[in-house]
C-alpha cells in the first residue's frame, strides 16, 4: 500500500480540521470523565482485592483459577486503562494528585520517569520513524524490509515469543538503552545512573507479588506465588497483542529520518495515521486494551481522554476519506496475524525495494 | 516506650515503597469511604452540615472536619476544595465562627460572578463532602493587651467576627471598636449576630458606614469616628482598593506598626494584549523570567538561562507542564486563552497575555 501526501492548502486544511476536532473535545472535557476514571480505578482495586483475595484464602482449583483471572484482569486494566492512560496525562486536567501523570505509578515493572521518557517523548514524538522510533521493533525485530538483515533475526520468531510472554521487562529496560552499553557507548556509571528507577521499581513489584503476598499466605505461598507468576503472564501476553497490532500490522507504514525532516504539524498527524492502526471491538474490549484499539485516535491526541476516542473514531475516519488517507482498522485477529506475519518474514533477507527511475 | 516502638513500626510500614499495595493510602482512603464519606487518612475531609445564606451573594457553609483537622485560631482561614465540573478547584476563606465544641466549622463565603469555587460552593447541601486544608495565616490576635479596632469592608467581615466571639469568652474582654463598610444595610454581614453578641461583650462598640447612603468610608470619616484610632492595635481585612488606602493612611500617620491586614484578593495581573514583553515571577515574588509577546513560556524560559524539564515541544507528551498560580496565557495549540486563575499549563504551547506567576522546578 502506497503512502497519501498531502502539500499546501489541501496540508492545512487537514490540519485544521483535526486541531478542530481536538479543540471541540477538549473543551468538553468535565464531571462525566473525571467520574469515568475514578470508576475505572474502584473497579481496578475491587478485582485486585478480589483476585489477592481468592488466592490468599481460597481453596481448590477454582478458587485459585477465579483469583488468577480477577488478578489478571485488574493488571490488564491497570496498565492499559489507568495507568498508560494516566502517565500520558490524560487526567492531568483534573487536579487531582492521584491522576496526576507525574505523581501516579503503576502495576509493572517499568519505571513511570523511563517510561514517560521512552514512550511520551519518544515513541509518541517519531512513532514508526526507523533509527528513532525505539518502540518500532524494539531493537529485536525486523519487520520491513527498510531494516537491513542480520543473520541474528533469523531467531526472531523465537525471541518474540520470549518476549510476549515477558513483555513487562522489555518495556522497564527500554529506556536503558543496554544497546549502547553492549556496544560500549554507555559507561558502567551512566548505566547504573540510569536504571536506578528501574531497579527500584522493578524491586519492589518483584517484592510484592513473590514474596510480601506469598508470605502473608504462609503455607499457602506456592498457591499465591505461582498464581501471581500466572496473572503477571497473562498480562504481558495481552498487552503484547495489543500493542504489536499498534503500529505493525500489515498496511502500518514506517518513516525514514530523511522523510520527516522539517515535518509541520500537519505532516504529523498524517505520519501518525499512516503509522498506526485501529482494533474493531465491543465496548470491553476497547476498556480492556486501554482504548489503544483506537491507536490512531490516540496517536492523534495522545493527551486526550481514551474514553473520548470511540466518539471521535467517525470522525477521524471521515476526514480520512476525504483526505484520501487508508484508515487502517480490523479484527484483532486480522490486524494480530499481520504482526505476526511480519515478524516471520522479515526473519529471513530480502531483496531491498528497488527505487523508482527519477 | 512500647507506644513509641508501635509508632515507628507503624510508620515504617506506611512510608515503606515495599509494602505496596498493602500501604496505598489512597485505596484505603476509598474503602474507607465507602463507611464513611468524611474518612481520609490523609486528606482532612468535612461534611457539610448546612449552607446558609446570610446576604443575597453571601453564604455561610457549616462544615464538620474529620479527625485530620488540628483546628485553628480565630482570624484564620482554610483552602476549600470541591470539584468544578470534575476539576478539583480550591480557594482560600475565612474561618467565621470562634472554636466551638462540637468541633463543626463555619466559613463565609462571597458567591462571585466569576468566582467558580465560590459558585460550586453555593450550590452544596447538607452531606455533601468537601476538601480542606488545615488553617494557616498570621491575621490573628488572640490576646488583646489594648483597645483594638478593626475595620473591614464587605466580606472582610467575616475573620474579624471569628475573634470578637473569642473574645466575648474571655475573661477580660478587650474595648474593641468595628468599623465596618458595606454598600446598604441588607449588606450588613452579620448584622443579628452582632447584637446579639454586644450582649456577651460591652466594651463593643459598632460602627457601621453605608456607603450608598453616606458615601465611602474615607481616612477623615475614620478620625471622626474613631478619635482614639491611634491608641488602638488595627486589624483590618477587605478588598484590595479599601485596604490600600487604610494602610496608606496607617503609614502617613506613623502607625504602620501596629496595622495587621489580611489580603483576599489574589495577585493581580492585568491582562496587557498590546505589551511586548511579560514577566514571570516565582511564586516569592522574585522575577524569574521574561518572555517577548507571542514566544513560548519554554523558549522564553531558556532563553533567559533557566532549565525547565520538557520533551516533545509540541504539546503532547506533558512533560513541560507547569502549574500557574495567576496570569493567563494564551495555548497555541488549542487557540484559546486560559483562565486567571490556578492550573496546569503547558510551557512549550503557552504564550503569555499577562504577567504570571509559576511553579517552576529548575531541572539543571
Amino acid at each position: 500500500m502506497a503512502k497519501t501526501f498531502l502539500e499546501g492548502e489541501r496540508l492545512s486544511q487537514f490540519q485544521h480540521e483535526l486541531d478542530a476536532l481536538r479543540l471541540q473535545v477538549m473543551q468538553s472535557l468535565g464531571e462525566a470523565d473525571a467520574a469515568y476514571i475514578r470508576k475505572v480505578r474502584a473497579l481496578v482495586q475491587g478485582s485486585a482485592i478480589a483476585g489477592r483475595s481468592l488466592l490468599m484464602f481460597g481453596m481448590g482449583p477454582v478458587s485459585w483459577i477465579a483469583g488468577i483471572a480477577a488478578l489478571a484482569h485488574a493488571k490488564i486494566l491497570e496498565n492499559m486503562e489507568l495507568g498508560h492512560n494516566i502517565l500520558h496525562g490524560q487526567y492531568d486536567w483534573m487536579n487531582d494528585p492521584a491522576y496526576n501523570s507525574k505523581r501516579y505509578s503503576w502495576d509493572m515493572v517499568c519505571a513511570p520517569e523511563n517510561w514517560r521518557q521512552s514512550h511520551n517523548i519518544e515513541h509518541h514524538n517519531y512513532t514508526n520513524i526507523i533509527g528513532k522510533d525505539q518502540d518500532y521493533g524494539y531493537g529485536m525485530f525486523r519487520l520491513t524490509p527498510e531494516q537491513k538483515w542480520r543473520p541474528s533475526y533469523l531467531l526472531q520468531p523465537f525471541s518474540y515469543l520470549l518476549l510476549a510472554t515477558n513483555f513487562q521487562w522489555g518495556i522497564a529496560i527500554q529506556d536503558l538503552k543496554l544497546g549502547r552499553w553492549f556496544n560500549g557507548r554507555m559507561s558502567n556509571a551512566k548505566l547504573r545512573q540510569v536504571s536506578k528507577p528501574f531497579l527500584k521499581k522493578a524491586g519492589s513489584q518483584l517484592f510484592k507479588d513473590y514474596v510480601l503476598f506469598p508470605a502473608l499466605a504462609f503455607w499457602q505461598w506456592p498457591r499465591i506465588m505461582l498464581g501471581n507468576l500466572i496473572a503477571n503472564g497473562i498480562r504481558n501476553v495481552w498487552t503484547n497483542a495489543v500493542i504489536f497490532c499498534g503500529h505493525f500490522t500489515a498496511d502500518a507504514q514506517n518513516f525514514t529520518i530523511k522523510e520527516t525532516q522539517n515535518e509541520c504539524r500537519g505532516r504529523w498527524y498524517l505520519r501518525q495515521i499512516q503509522g498506526s492502526s485501529n482494533l474493531s471491538g465491543g465496548r470491553w474490549f476497547h476498556m480492556m486494551t486501554g482504548n489503544l484499539s483506537h491507536q490512531i485516535e490516540h496517536h492523534l491526541f495522545p493527551d486526550m481522554p481514551a474514553r473520548r476516542y470511540a466518539e471521535i473514531a467517525p470522525k477521524v475516519r471521515e476526514i480520512c476519506a476525504k483526505y484520501g488517507i487508508h484508515y487502517n482498522t480490523g479484527g484483532f485477529w486480522k490486524q494480530y496475524a499481520g504482526a505476526l506475519w511480519r515478524i516471520l518474514r522479515y526473519a529471513f533477507p530480502n531483496r531491498r525495494p528497488q527505487l523508482a527511475a527519477a | 516506650m512500647g507506644w513509641l516502638m508501635a509508632y515507628a513500626v507503624t510508620n515504617w510500614f506506611w512510608r515503606n515503597p515495599l509494602f505496596q499495595p498493602l500501604n496505598d493510602t489512597q485505596a484505603w482512603n476509598t474503602l474507607g469511604q465507602l463507611l464513611s464519606r468524611r474518612w481520609s487518612l490523609t486528606e482532612c475531609r468535612a461534611t457539610v452540615l448546612s449552607m446558609v445564606r446570610e446576604c443575597p451573594d453571601v453564604i455561610s457553609l457549616h462544615l464538620r472536619p474529620n479527625r485530620l483537622f488540628k483546628g485553628f485560631t480565630p482570624g484564620q482561614h482554610v483552602a476549600l476544595t470541591v470539584p468544578v465540573n470534575g476539576v478539583l478547584k480550591s480557594r482560600t476563606f475565612s474561618l467565621s465562627q470562634a472554636p466551638v465544641a462540637d468541633g463543626s466549622l463555619r466559613l463565609t463565603i462571597k458567591v462571585k460572578a466569576d468566582g467558580q469555587v465560590s459558585k460550586a460552593a453555593s450550590t452544596l447541601k447538607r452531606g455533601d463532602v468537601v476538601v480542606l486544608s488545615q488553617a494557616s495565616g498570621a491575621f490573628v490576635h488572640p490576646r488583646p493587651e489594648r483597645g483594638v479596632l478593626l475595620i473591614s469592608a464587605g466580606s472582610g467581615i467575616t475573620p474579624m467576627m471569628a475573634m470578637l466571639q473569642d473574645w466575648a469568652r474571655q475573661d477580660a474582654p478587650p474595648d474593641a471598636v468595628l468599623l465596618h463598610s458595606c454598600r446598604n444595610e441588607a449588606e450588613f454581614l452579620f448584622k443579628h449576630e452582632l447584637q446579639t453578641l454586644v450582649h456577651y461583650l460591652p466594651a463593643l462598640k459598632i460602627l457601621p458606614v453605608f456607603s450608598a447612603e453616606s458615601g465611602r468610608l474615607d481616612a477623615a470619616r475614620l478620625r471622626q469616628l474613631v478619635p482614639d484610632f491611634a491608641l488602638r492595635d488595627t486589624l483590618l481585612c477587605g478588598p484590595r482598593p479599601f485596604m490600600d488606602w487604610v494602610s496608606d493612611f496607617y503609614a502617613e500617620q506613623g502607625l504602620a506598626g501596629q496595622l495587621k491586614q489580611e489580603h483576599f484578593q489574589p495577585r493581580l495581573t492585568p491582562i496587557r494584549p498590546d505589551a511586548e514583553h511579560f514577566t514571570a515571577f516565582h511564586t516569592n515574588g522574585n522575577a524569574a523570567f521574561s518572555a517577548r509577546s507571542g514566544q513560548s513560556l519554554l523558549e522564553a524560559a531558556e532563553a533567559d538561562g533557566l532549565k525547565p524539564a520538557h520533551g516533545c515541544r509540541r504539546g503532547i507528551c506533558m512533560t513541560c507542564q507547569c502549574k500557574k498560580l495567576a496570569g493567563v496565557v494564551h495555548n497555541q495549540l488549542t487557540n484559546t486563552p486560559s483562565g486567571s486563575g490556578e492550573e496546569w499549563i503547558q510551557l512549550c504551547v503557552s504564550t503569555p497575555v499577562s504577567d504570571l506567576y509559576l511553579e517552576l522546578a529548575n531541572h539543571g
